[in-house]
């Protein structure tokens, strides 16, 4: 039988958040919901999940110190940002701290959120 | 008393004088010669002796105008009829110089008299024709004619007059010329000071005044003044003249040149003219701009704008270098770029550069550096233009802040719409045929919106040249075929044909998300432009070393006088307005933009009403644009 895939989101959206989970959750995924970086570094003390969806502009401190803190403690967990602001340079910040993908939340589908999400996954 | 019997032909011979004897016959033979005659015309006595005057002196047969013959026979007849004497005027008579000397003839001038000597009877018994040679005095007065002539033509063509100034009895001797300076066609019948002060515009008379009293002293006059014409119209002279003094030392004479300078002085006012206009121009530009020797770059000249951007004087600036005003990094900053402008011969163009100034902080100025040459084509000075660009800089980065606050403030809320949508799209089946249709519609909106604010994101980085290229192996079938998938939803709703042909994958270096972007756009705009069951088909290949990819669809096509504006910015051809009112004229041009940027073309081929083609070629191995 297959383990039930955990999929920790950073989000401080309420709307989006309430998406995610109940797209994820069809998908057979459990999902934990953070709604800043402290909460997300909270969760990731007891839990080890699969996958995290990172967006960047959170209240506090930014998604990309929770990037700097994985690669910090050479935590291999998959992490895809989700957020709005493209700014030149932003994407490449990313993926430079670790971060395997980089998508607008607004230009994805969730279709094509969660085959990202399931090939990530699927790669541990 | 001493006996005197004297052989009075050798008396005769002796004379310190040019005398002949001749007969009064026919030939006027020659019947005594003194020896002063023989030497000075290089005759021997025996060999004219008994001869005809003018058997021993012909004309000279090389001179055309020669009339010694002529008037010394007229001058000899006078004589005979008169039986007295007659003195000719000055004679030019050559002389047959001897075969010794290489013959020919020898240039002379004569002063002749010829007197009768008459028997008791009256008779003329004889004609005493006596000469003397001019030829030296002549000549010499030939020379002075001609280097008068040659000082009138020389001041002629130098446009100069020339006077003589008696001062004892104020009179003047001119040139025509210089009456025609004063105004006057012809030579004046009197001249003097006093009728050249009235000359002279009142405002000038004192200082002519006072530069001939200085000459009375010095010996020299010069001056410039302006004069007025008798038709009342005003011009430039300058004279120079030399004082002649008596043995008292009184001025008794000067002699002098005038010029008439005026269209010197009216070049002279119009550089004075142009360089106060650009005096005026560089103080009041609101750039700084600032001038330094090439040797020492110490400033030598600097504006206004200069003085309020750096908030020192003028007085302060020129003569010092900018080591006596800015911290030593930003002054060897500023000399490097100094020398190397000098030294390259090049101008150079610093687009941002930050300054300490004296009053404002720093500011960041965007600056050219121009080299100026002598005649000898090395740097003499350094030219600098500098504007203030802080204000520009500013509203950039807070143009760039909003851009980001409104995207994300717009994409979240559309970001949270999509994805509920697409969570009421799984269960699709429960809703009514209206309820799916109404939902499809407000779907398709939403993403519509969603491409507007990338659109404009794009063209907003495109303009502040923010885009940043990250080179990276891409294949352009894994670009395509997730995007192909996003489309392939709406145009099965519509019953096209989306497919994609690509016999061999083509990978190339290049950056991924903005070809994403490139061909979104392309597809998003086939599908807009196409009517259901329409077809759009997209193809890779490789052409040696550039990548071709082509996106063709059956749709509206291009209208021909639109094919020129076509990648321009908010440009819309008039057929696509009519299919979508609502676009923003903005996918062509970002897709142009970004093309480029990538080192790459996109150009477009279509008939109206029969679909459109387009082709972007990429290199396969790049060379960004980096903006």
């Amino acid at each position: 039988m297959m383990t039930t895939k955990i999929i920790l989101i950073v989000e401080d959206d309420a709307p989006l958040q309430s998406n995610l989970q109940v797209y994820l959750t069809a998908q057979q995924y459990r999902v934990l919901q953070a709604g800043n970086v402290e909460e997300a570094s909270e969760a990731l003390q007891t839990e080890t999940p699969d996958l995290i969806l990172l967006d960047l502009l959170l209240p506090g401190k930014p998604g990309t110190a929770l990037l700097e803190s994985l690669k910090a403690k050479e935590c291999h967990i998959p992490v895809i940002v989700i957020t709005n602001t493209d700014t030149p340079g932003r994407r490449e910040e990313c993926m430079q701290l670790g971060a395997r993908d980089f998508v607008i939340k607004s230009n994805i589908s969730l279709q094509t959120l969660g085959q990202l999400i399931e090939k990530y996954t699927n790669e541990r | 008393m001493a006996t005197f019997n004297p052989d009075f032909r050798k008396v005769f011979e002796s004379v310190p004088g040019c005398y002949l004897i001749l007969l009064p016959d026919r030939d006027f033979t020659i019947v005594a010669v003194s020896d002063a005659y023989l030497e000075a015309t290089k005759t021997e006595r025996s060999n004219i002796l008994g001869k005809g005057l003018f058997t021993v002196f012909p004309d000279n047969p090389n001179d055309p105008n020669a009339t010694g013959v002529k008037n010394l026979t007229a001058s000899l007849q006078t004589v005979l009829k008169t039986r007295g004497a007659h003195t000719m005027a000055i004679q030019k008579y050559d002389i047959p110089r001897p075969a010794a000397e290489g013959g020919g003839f020898e240039e002379r001038y004569w002063s002749p008299r010829n007197s009768a000597v008459l028997d008791e009877k009256g008779d003329i018994l004889c004609i005493v024709h006596c000469v003397v040679d001019v030829t030296k005095q002549k000549q010499t007065e030939n020379t002075l004619q001609d280097s008068e002539q040659r000082l009138t033509l020389a001041l002629d063509a130098a446009q100069t007059g020339a006077w003589d100034l008696d001062m004892i009895h104020d009179t003047a001797i001119r040139s025509l010329r210089h009456d025609q300076i004063f105004g006057y066609n012809t030579l004046q019948p009197t001249w003097g000071s006093a009728i050249f002060f009235k000359h002279i515009v009142p405002e000038d008379r004192q200082m002519v005044q006072q530069a001939f009293q200085e000459a009375v002293t010095t010996g020299t006059l010069i001056f410039e003044c302006k004069i007025q014409w008798p038709d009342s119209s005003i011009h430039w002279i300058t004279a120079r003249g030399h004082m002649y003094y008596d043995t008292k030392q009184t001025p008794v004479r000067m002699l002098g040149t005038v010029n008439d300078i005026t269209k010197h002085k009216q070049a002279e006012d119009e550089i004075e003219r142009t360089k106060a206009f650009l005096d005026s121009i560089i103080e009041n530009i609101p750039n700084m701009i600032f001038v330094k020797d090439a040797q020492e770059l110490r400033f030598l000249r600097f504006n206004k704008a200069g003085e309020e951007l750096l908030g020192y004087a003028r007085s302060d600036m020129l003569g010092k270098n900018d080591y006596d005003f800015f911290p030593k990094t930003e002054a060897d900053f500023f000399t490097k770029k100094d020398r190397d402008v000098l030294e390259s011969n090049t101008p150079l163009d610093i687009p941002s550069e930050p300054i300490r100034t004296r009053t404002k902080g720093e500011r960041i100025l965007h600056t050219k550096k121009i080299p100026i040459y002598d005649k000898q084509g090395k740097p003499k000075y350094l030219l600098g233009i500098s504007e203030d660009i802080t204000e520009q800089k500013h509203a950039e980065k807070a143009r760039a802040e909003f851009v980001m606050l409104v995207s994300h403030q717009l994409r979240t809320p559309l970001a949270a719409m999509r994805w509920s949508f697409e969570i009421l799209k799984e269960r699709i089946s429960h809703f009514s045929d209206t309820e799916q249709r109404l939902m499809n519609q407000s779907y398709t909106a939403m993403l519509g919106m969603s491409e507007t604010i990338n659109t404009m994101l794009s063209v907003a980085h495109i303009d502040t040249q923010k885009i940043m290229v990250n080179p990276s192996e891409c294949s352009l079938s894994n670009v395509l075929k997730p995007l192909l998938n996003d489309f392939n939803v709406e145009a099965q709703q519509r019953h096209m044909h989306l497919t994609l042909d690509a016999p061999e994958d083509c990978t190339i270096i290049s950056d991924a998300t903005l070809l994403r972007e490139i061909f979104s756009n392309l597809l998003s705009n086939a599908i807009q432009y196409t009517p259901d069951e329409g077809s759009i088909c997209v193809s890779i290949k490789k052409e040696g070393q550039t990548a071709i990819v082509t996106v063709t669809d059956t749709g509206i096509g291009i209208p021909e006088n639109a094919m020129g504006s076509l990648f321009e910015k908010l440009f819309r051809a008039e057929n696509a307005k009519k299919i979508k009112a609502g676009g923003s004229g903005l996918g062509l041009y970002v897709i142009r933009s970004l093309t480029t940027l990538l080192g790459g073309t996109v150009s477009a081929s279509s008939k109206e009403g029969k679909g459109a083609t387009f082709t972007v070629r990429l290199p396969v191995l790049s060379t960004f644009n980096t903006p």
